[in-house]
């Protein structure tokens, strides 16, 4: 569990889950800013377009300050942030890569179409942030502009293109769909897995706080069952009300008996055999308390 | 009528349980709260004929397993019988099970019993 905000805990393993979110958001800024670098740096010599340079320049520059927004407020991403931050790197690259792609096809030459699209699906299904649907949505999105593309282009413009596009696009955006698909799964496994480690650590805690009250009333209760021993024998006209006293003790013993059964929840660690049971109480209590503020209000009853 | 030695850090029940094993017969009893105050009085420790041992004594403190090694190291002869009030789970309980020839009573115990191990202690001496 950690504390986000004033009033608020975060679940588990949402920590983790932030923290993964937030780098594939950094990750995919610094890799795009490179392939815009290098794209940039290629076309200059067999394009040489101001208007495209100028657009990869301005991605660059976008890129480069969502990457120092994200190092510099990392605490502040929350996983949803961290989406946007990557849906904010990719957009650019659809107009990006349309005027690319009329420029690549307009030279009259032989070229491979859609490199870029490639390049950013395959990244979209490694790198996409916990919010999955995003991550498909780029990716289609990504190949109806190939798709809108190979329409516009003219059947001479077609026969000058190579790899078999739109095709190798389509098989590309499949796999890179299938991989995604399989990330979601695993992130779904770790959702689950980490709410059953939480569950299980409750259980434990919940254990041991029962057992840290059974503890500490079996030495008192054992005082009370010597007390009234002690006082019936001086005083054996109290007969009836030590019988009384002795009932309770019985009850409270067949209680405590009871609470001996989480002993099994438990996983005794090493220092545990001598807990002072008065401070166990208190730091349980407080973490009881601390996981009921952080959990979702219930139905009303 | 032997003398019974007490090792419990609750002082109420420390002296509870002497009130009851004198009535219940025995000659004398020692009670301590805590390992070291037990030692200090080694020779007549050790010349008793029974020891009751809680076998927790606080956190970070010498525990009743503790006195136990000590006593036998020393060459003590009497019977122990553990007391605890802990789960027996817990380390020191489990190896309080595990010791030869001593008992372990989970509290509370019926004061009837207690008082019979004082008239018993007698012979054990």
């Amino acid at each position: 569990m950690r504390a986000v905000g004033r009033e608020s805990v975060e679940g588990p393993g949402m920590a983790y889950e932030r923290d993964r979110a937030w780098g594939s958001a950094l990750v995919a800024a610094l890799l795009v800013m490179l392939g815009e670098a290098a794209f940039a740096v290629m076309e200059q010599f067999a394009l040489s377009i101001k208007a495209l340079l100028g657009m990869r320049l301005v991605h660059i520059a976008l890129c480069l300050g969502i990457a120092g927004v994200l190092l510099a407020r990392r605490r502040d991403f929350t996983v949803q942030r961290s989406g946007y931050a990557f849906l904010l790197v990719g957009l650019p690259c659809f107009p990006v890569f349309w005027i690319a792609e009329m420029h690549l096809a307009g030279r009259g030459e032989s070229w491979i179409p859609f490199v870029g699209f490639k390049l950013l699906i395959m990244g979209i299904a490694l790198l996409a942030p916990p919010m999955v649907w995003m991550g498909f949505a780029l990716m289609g999105t990504l190949m109806l502009e190939a798709a809108l593309l190979w329409l516009r282009f003219d059947p001479h413009t077609r026969q000058l293109a190579l790899g078999w596009e739109p095709w190798v696009t389509f098989i590309y955006t499949a796999i890179s769909a299938g991989l995604l698909a399989y990330r979601a799964r695993s992130l779904r496994i770790e959702r689950q897995f980490f709410q059953a480690r939480a569950e299980t650590e409750s259980l434990e805690r919940l254990a041991r706080l029962f057992l840290a009250v059974r503890d500490q009333a079996n030495t008192p209760l054992q005082s009370i069952e010597i007390a009234s021993a002690v006082l019936e024998e001086r005083f054996p006209e109290a007969g009836e009300d030590v019988e009384r006293i002795r009932r309770a003790v019985a009850r409270l013993r067949d209680l405590t008996r009871m609470l001996s059964g989480f002993e099994g929840l438990m996983t005794w660690v090493r220092g545990d055999e001598s807990l002072d049971a008065h401070a166990l109480l208190e730091r349980l209590q407080r973490t009881l308390e601390e996981e009921a503020r952080g959990r979702p209000a219930g139905p009303p009853a | 009528m032997s003398r019974i030695v007490v090792l419990e850090d609750d002082p109420d029940l420390r002296d509870l349980l002497c009130i009851l094993l004198r009535r219940g017969g025995a000659a004398d009893c020692l009670a301590f709260g805590s390992v070291d105050d037990l030692k200090k009085r080694e020779g007549d420790v050790l010349g008793s004929g029974l020891a009751l041992l809680d076998v927790n004594l606080g956190p970070g403190r010498p525990s009743g397993l503790d006195a136990f090694h000590w006593l036998k190291e020393r060459g003590f002869g009497g019977e122990v019988i553990f007391l605890t009030g802990h789960a027996s789970f817990n380390p020191l309980v489990k190896a309080a099970f595990e010791l030869p020839n001593v008992r372990v009573l989970e509290k509370p115990v019926d004061a009837r019993i207690l008082q019979a191990l004082a008239k018993g202690a007698g012979g054990k001496q």
